[in-house]
C-alpha cells in the first residue's frame, strides 16, 4: 500500500520533470541506445533516492543533481566496464523509446554540438543556466562556490563565441 | 553565436519536448515499477554472486586433495594463504560497501571527490593484490605440497615471477602513478572550485 502511494507519487513527480531528464541525457551521450541507457540509469537512481528525499531542497534540484550525477558517473563507468556493458541485457529496453523525443533540427544540433565541446563540469553549468537556474540554486545543486560559477559562466561565454566563429 | 541566441534556441527545445511528449501513464508505471524493481534486484544479484565466487575460491583449491601434515611448510603456507585471503575479501566487502553507499541527490562536486576517493582505493588495492600475488602462489605451492623446485617446474616458475616483478614494476611506476597523480589534480580542482 505505501510502496503503491510511493509509486504514484514518484509517477507523477518523474512525469512533471522529465524535460530535465531527457536535456541532460541528450547532452551527456552522443546516441540514442546510450541516451535510453542514461535515462534508465538516471531513472533507477531517483527512484533508489526517493525514499530518503525529505524535501528539504526543491524537487528540481533534486533532479537536477541525480541527472547530473549520474551522467558523470555513466560516462566513466561506460570507460571501465564496456565489457560488462555489453553482456548486460538491461540494454534491450524498450519502452523507453516513446519517451525520448527525437528532436533532430539543425538549432538543437548546434546546440548540444556547442554543449559537447565543453568540459563536464562547465557542461552542467551551461545547462542549468539554460533552463533558467539562478546562480545561487546552480551553486546549490553543483557544490561549486557562487563566484565561481559566475567566473565560469563568463568563460563559458567566450569559449561558446569563439567556438560559433570556428564552426558555424 | 551569443549565449543568448542559445538560450533562445534552448527555450523553443523546451517546448518542443514539452509538447511532443505526450506520457503514457499505463507505460511509465510499468516501466517505473516493475523494470526499475527489477534492475535494483538484479544489481543485489549480480552483487552476491560475485562474493559467492570469492569464496568458493576456497573449495576449488581444497579439490587438489590437498592432505593435512604436521609439517611447517604446510602451516606456513595455509596461514600465508588464508591471511592473505581474508584479507582480499575484507578489501572486497569494504569496497562494495563503498560503493554502495553514494547518494546521488548530493552535490555534483562532492560525488565527484567520492568517486575520485573509490577509485584512489580501487588502484591501492589493485596495487597491493599484484604485490601480494607471488605470496599468495607460493603459500599455495607449500600447504598443497605441489614441488615447484623440479627441473620441470623451474622454468616456467621463474618466467612466472619475471612477468609478475616486471607488470608490477611497469604498472607501479608509469600507469599507477599517473593515475594517481590525475585523481589527486581532479581532486584539488574540485576543492578549488567548492572554495571560490
Amino acid at each position: 500500500m505505501i510502496n503503491e502511494k510511493l509509486s504514484e507519487q514518484f509517477s507523477s513527480v518523474f512525469e512533471e520533470n522529465i524535460g530535465i531528464v531527457i536535456k541532460i541525457s541528450r547532452a551527456y551521450t552522443t546516441t540514442f541506445h546510450d541516451r535510453e541507457d542514461l535515462v534508465n540509469d538516471i531513472l533507477l537512481e531517483l527512484w533508489k533516492s526517493f525514499k530518503n528525499f525529505k524535501g528539504n531542497s526543491k524537487i528540481s534540484t533534486w533532479i537536477y543533481r541525480v541527472a547530473l550525477n549520474t551522467s558523470l558517473n555513466y560516462k566513466r563507468k561506460k570507460k571501465n566496464d564496456s565489457l560488462f556493458y555489453l553482456l548486460n541485457d538491461f540494454k534491450h529496453v524498450d519502452n523507453l523509446s516513446w519517451i525520448i523525443e527525437q528532436d533532430h533540427s539543425e538549432e538543437s544540433e548546434i546546440l548540444y554540438k556547442c554543449i559537447d565541446e565543453l568540459n563536464e563540469i562547465n557542461k552542467a553549468i551551461i545547462l542549468l543556466y539554460l533552463d533558467g537556474n539562478s546562480h545561487d540554486e546552480i551553486s546549490e545543486i553543483t557544490g561549486i562556490s557562487k563566484t565561481n560559477v559566475g567566473t565560469r559562466i563568463g568563460r563559458i561565454k567566450e569559449q561558446i563565441k569563439s567556438l560559433s566563429i570556428s564552426k558555424f | 553565436m551569443e549565449l543568448l541566441e542559445l538560450q533562445n534556441i534552448w527555450n523553443q527545445y523546451d517546448k518542443k519536448i514539452s509538447e511532443n511528449i505526450r506520457l503514457n501513464k499505463g507505460i511509465l508505471r510499468k516501466m517505473l515499477i516493475s523494470k526499475t524493481e527489477k534492475r535494483l534486484n538484479r544489481i543485489k544479484v549480480e552483487a552476491g554472486i560475485r562474493l559467492i565466487i570469492s569464496l568458493l575460491f576456497v573449495p576449488t583449491i581444497l579439490m587438489f586433495n590437498i592432505q593435512i601434515r604436521t609439517t611447517v611448510d604446510f602451516y606456513i603456507g595455509l596461514s600465508l594463504f588464508a591471511g592473505l585471503f581474508i584479507l582480499a575479501c575484507i578489501f572486497r566487502v569494504k569496497f562494495f560497501l563503498m560503493a554502495g553507499k553514494f547518494d546521488f541527490s548530493s552535490s555534483v562536486s562532492s560525488i565527484k571527490k567520492e568517486i575520485n576517493e573509490l577509485e584512489k582505493y580501487q588502484l591501492k588495492m589493485l596495487r597491493l593484490g599484484l604485490l601480494f600475488l607471488p605470496i599468495g602462489a607460493i603459500s599455495i605451492f607449500l600447504f598443497a605440497k605441489i614441488p615447484f623446485l623440479t627441473q620441470e617446474t623451474l622454468i616456467p616458475l621463474i618466467l612466472m615471477i619475471i612477468i609478475l616483478v616486471a607488470s608490477f614494476f611497469y604498472k607501479t611506476k608509469y600507469s599507477y602513478k599517473e593515475r594517481f597523480r590525475k585523481l589527486n589534480q581532479e581532486i584539488e580542482e574540485i576543492e578549488e572550485l567548492e572554495k571560490g
